[in-house]
């Protein structure tokens, strides 16, 4: 099944920059796998051009990454791009929100506006990482204990599954980060940031 | 710097005391945090220093009644 994908990367501050780093990594698995792939970067991650893209592609999958809230998520700059008052354009589509909170207001009226699905998180989504990786984001290992699960989460969407089955996936993968931090070897320092992988695995959620 | 306050508030902090020199940690619209950083906010019991014991918390409580390892595969 090829499927039509938009993807918001912005990038202005470090978890943006490393959002969109991962999120890059997920986009060219997808075109080598010739799912069209539409891509919002930088300051054209901002609502008119998130909204023109909606209307006129119609994506089935949206892929929003940036900073949120209970109501809204941002794009460039910390810009809304999606709130709760324009929630209606997300319907017919399942979307996957890396961001703070969304999952709570926006997820649940973006259901009663005729999305398929909404995944995002109900807390903040916490993410560590290793500053002198800032340049390559992706050679970030310590990052990579997070975003892998994340990226997981729209692997498992593009080939078809369902959003429950998403999110399991998600899950699935939280908890190889957690083993893999719990039988790190001793010159590791994985192991201190477990809390803080359970705390997303935790919060994890589709509507 | 105010001194941690609070047994459980002092393992929070020792904890993040342990991190590498380097490590960052972004929470939500706070910003990414230095370890430096991460310390005051413990410290001074502000809302960044709150979530950081609420999150070490449900840990330790995962750890306690071992739920811990049904995260873990």
């Amino acid at each position: 099944m090829l499927n039509s994908v938009l993807v918001t990367c912005p990038d202005y501050d470090r978890m943006t920059r490393y959002l969109s780093a991962w999120a890059n990594l997920f986009i060219s698995e997808a075109q080598k796998r010739r799912h069209v792939v539409y891509v919002l970067k930088e300051k054209d991650a901002n609502r008119e051009k998130f909204q023109g893209m909606v209307k006129k592609n119609a994506p089935n999958i949206i892929f929003i990454n940036g900073h949120g809230a209970e109501d809204r998520v941002a794009g460039q700059d910390h810009k809304i791009i999606i709130d709760t008052r324009s929630a209606n354009i997300l319907k017919n589509a399942i979307v996957y929100a890396v961001s703070c909170k969304s999952a709570r207001m926006l997820g649940a009226q973006a259901i009663k506006a005729g999305a398929k699905a909404y995944i995002g998180y109900i807390e903040d989504f916490i993410l560590v990482s290793q500053p002198r990786k800032t340049a390559h984001p992706q050679d970030d290992t310590t990052a990579a204990l997070f975003l892998n699960p994340s990226n997981h989460i729209m692997t498992s969407l593009v080939k078809g599954h369902s959003a429950k089955k998403a999110v399991a996936k998600g899950r699935a993968e939280f908890a190889k980060s957690i083993t893999s931090a719990l039988n790190s070897d001793v010159q590791s320092d994985d192991d201190k940031y477990i809390p803080y992988l359970m705390w997303d695995r935790q919060f994890l959620t589709a509507c | 710097m105010v001194s941690p306050d609070g047994d459980f508030q002092k393992l929070v902090y020792a904890r993040i005391q342990a991190m590498p020199e380097g490590t960052s940690i972004s929470i939500g619209d706070s910003g990414t945090l230095s370890k430096s950083e991460l310390l005051k906010h413990v410290a001074e019991g502000d809302e960044i220093g709150q979530k950081m014991i609420e999150i070490e918390r449900a840990f330790f409580k995962a750890l306690k009644d071992g739920s811990l390892y049904d995260y873990a595969e």
